[in-house]
């Protein structure tokens, strides 16, 4: 016979109060675990959610950045370079600039961190007769464009001129007759076309673009160039141009810097809306998302210690009927030569094993839930990225053994502490 | 071997003082069995329970051979019980979820010794109890519960045993053979106080007190 024997007889022939007791520390672990492991399969849940709404987000962001791509590419550029000493009115009123840079200046620009331009296209334009055909054409020098070496080289938005070839606009090719392929003489030197452009509805319509270096010579100005067009930019933002300009003008000092056109910025800001929007709402849902995880976990702290201190209070009020049923035996006991010590060990030794029993069921219980929650999900059960972790169930299983003592330990105090006479005398 | 001298014990309950037993001295000497009889109220339990250690007399001294259990601390108090005093109740007061065996054995428990068992089966031999040794209590008639709370409160050889109305509740069989076993123990060099009520009971005792209003009129 000891102590721990009369504890384990004690359990074995009163199960039933010794059960109550440990149900309650088995809803207190079950509860624990449960409620962290739905938590896990919340966040889970979620996460996949958010994961399969931005791939779909990427996926219809590139669609529209392809979109926005190809409508960009038709518009061709959207700022030109121009020597700073140009006359803007005449530049307007001539459509070309008169005054020429040097044309190395594209290579500084291409060498330039300049993100927001893409492409640079450097050209010596002159509004000039055909003499062999007799027409007023606007002749293009070009040579095909300078990517930005600080960007990632893209496809050319415009196709430069092949040597000895020449590309006219809609409006000669169809009045003049003339086909692709074919050998025409421009200022005595022959270019055979490669390429008549469709119809614009610009003076682009009486275009006529040839190798920069052929432009240089027939025009006599070797080396130069009048305007640099400053493609694809992509700066987004109130005073996008403002920043544009402000940068070029730290290469290019002795330059000016006119928009054509607000087609492509509006495109590019629109783009850049869209993508803002598509981030904006992506972000909104994250938001919401870590909300309501917030909001679930906050609920889960006050659940779970809810729980606790209930059946805390359950076992406390069951030891204390324990102990108040058992008033003669620890008083016999006392009488006996008991210490107070051993009526301690006594009720605790029962509370423990009470603690410890309804832990394990609790584990059980709350395994088993667990199990219930994750159904579909490919996740673990136990494990550091499983719904519970081994050291919750440790955690909630110490809890567990620990709110039986402790609930347990004032009724076995007060017990411990009464005088067997009183209560010899009584009965 | 048991020395009273000058006990008052005095409950006080809701501001009321009663003075249980009054300026009271006894001696018994080993062995002896002693009879304490009076009326009801008259302080007898009271002066078992002093006796017993269990008790703290309001003034006075109790003395058991050389020693006064209320010098001690609490501790060695409940280490004196288990090894010299044996307690028998009217109500028996044993442990309801331990067998016949077990019970006797409990009073082992704060004071290990060896040959333990061996003493725990004689006992249960010697009180007949040998076919019910794996019953528990609810299980038992009344004498035989009787019989368990007389073995398990000499189960450690006490040198006082106090028994407080033994027989009240038993058949004239049982109360004969609880009064011999008592009576049988003293003669082997104890010292035995029997509380009753039953006069044919208290003719068996060597010697025959009796109280008053928490006074010893007779002291036989
Ligand atoms: N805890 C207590 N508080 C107040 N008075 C008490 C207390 N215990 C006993 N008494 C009183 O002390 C007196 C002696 O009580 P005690 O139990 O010793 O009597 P008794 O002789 O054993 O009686 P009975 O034969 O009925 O068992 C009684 O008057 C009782 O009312
Ligand atoms: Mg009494």
């Amino acid at each position: 016979m000891s102590i721990i024997t009369m504890v384990g007889l004690e359990i074995l022939r009163r199960k039933r109060s010794f059960f109550l007791a440990m149900l309650a520390v088995a809803i207190a672990v079950a509860t624990m675990l449960a409620v962290h492991g739905s938590l896990k399969v919340y966040d889970v849940r979620s996460a996949q959610m958010l994961a399969v709404k931005q791939t779909e987000l990427k996926q219809r962001l590139k669609q529209l950045q392809d979109e926005m791509r190809k409508a960009t590419l038709k518009l061709s550029f959207n700022l030109a370079i121009l020597p700073a000493a140009q006359d803007l009115s005449d530049w307007h009123a001539k459509d070309y600039a008169t005054a020429t840079m040097p044309e190395n200046y594209v290579n500084k620009m291409a060498h330039s961190k300049l993100l927001a331009v893409h492409h640079f296209l450097p050209t010596l334009t002159r509004k000039t007769k055909w003499p062999e055909m007799n027409r007023t054409v606007i002749l293009v020098g070009c040579r095909g464009e300078v990517p930005n070496v600080a960007k990632k080289p893209r496809n050319p938005l415009v196709q430069p001129v092949p040597d000895g070839s020449m590309v006219i606009g809609y409006e000669l090719s169809r009045s003049l007759n003339l086909q692709v392929g074919q050998a025409v003489r421009f200022m005595g030197r022959e270019f055979k076309i490669a390429r008549c452009q469709s119809q614009r509805g610009s003076k682009e319509d009486i275009g006529v673009w040839i190798p920069l270096k052929d432009a240089q010579e027939l025009l006599d100005l070797p080396g130069r160039i009048n305007s640099i067009l400053a493609l694809e930019c992509i700066c987004v933002g109130d005073s996008a141009i403002e920043r544009i300009r402000a940068e070029i003008a730290k290469y290019l000092p002795d330059t000016q810097v006119v928009e054509l056109g607000t087609k492509v910025v509006a495109r590019g800001e629109a783009r850049a809306k869209v993508k803002q929007e598509a981030v904006d709402s992506m972000e909104r849902a994250k938001q919401i998302e870590v909300q309501l995880q917030s909001e679930r976990h906050q609920l889960a702290a006050r659940i779970v210690p809810g729980v606790i201190a209930a059946c805390g209070i359950w076992i406390f009020l069951a030891a204390l009927l324990n102990a108040r049923r058992r008033r003669p035996e620890i008083a016999i006991l006392r009488a006996l030569g008991f210490r107070a010590t051993h009526i301690l060990a006594l009720l605790i030794l029962r509370s423990l094993a009470g603690g410890i029993l309804g832990s394990l069921l609790g584990i059980a219980t709350g395994l088993a839930a667990a199990w219930l929650l994750r159904t579909d999900l490919a996740i673990p059960l136990v494990g550091p990225e499983g719904i519970v972790t081994v050291q919750l169930i440790a955690g909630a299983a110490t809890i567990g053994s620990l709110l039986g003592v402790v609930a347990g330990w004032i009724p076995a105090l007060i017990a411990s502490q009464q005088d067997p006479a009183n209560i010899l005398k009584e009965a | 071997m048991l020395k009273l001298n000058q006990v008052k014990k005095v409950y006080s309950i809701h501001g009321r003082e009663v003075t249980a037993i009054d300026q009271l001295s006894l001696v018994v000497e080993t062995g002896q069995a002693v009879a304490i009889e009076g009326a009801s109220g008259c302080g007898k339990t009271t002066l078992l329970l002093v006796s017993g250690a269990l008790l703290h007399p309001t003034s006075g001294s109790v003395m058991i051979d050389d020693d006064d259990p209320y010098q001690m601390s609490a501790n060695q108090r409940s280490a004196f019980r288990a090894k010299h005093i044996g307690f028998v109740f009217q109500q028996f007061h044993l442990i309801p979820y331990l067998d016949v065996l077990q019970n006797v054995l409990t009073a082992s428990l704060p004071n290990k010794q060896p040959g333990t068992k061996e003493r725990a089966d004689m006992l249960i031999d010697q009180f007949q109890l040998q076919p019910r040794i794996h019953h528990l209590p609810a299980e038992l008639s009344v004498g035989e519960k009787q019989r368990v709370a007389l073995a398990r409160a000499l189960l450690n050889r006490p040198k006082l045993v106090l028994a407080d109305e033994p027989t009240g509740n038993l058949d004239p069989a049982n109360a004969t053979i609880v009064l011999d076993a008592l009576c049988t123990y003293a003669d082997q060099g104890a010292a035995v106080l029997i509380v009753t009520h039953d006069p044919t009971a208290a003719e068996r005792a060597h010697r025959r007190v009796r109280l008053d209003n928490g006074q010893i009129v007779d002291a036989g």
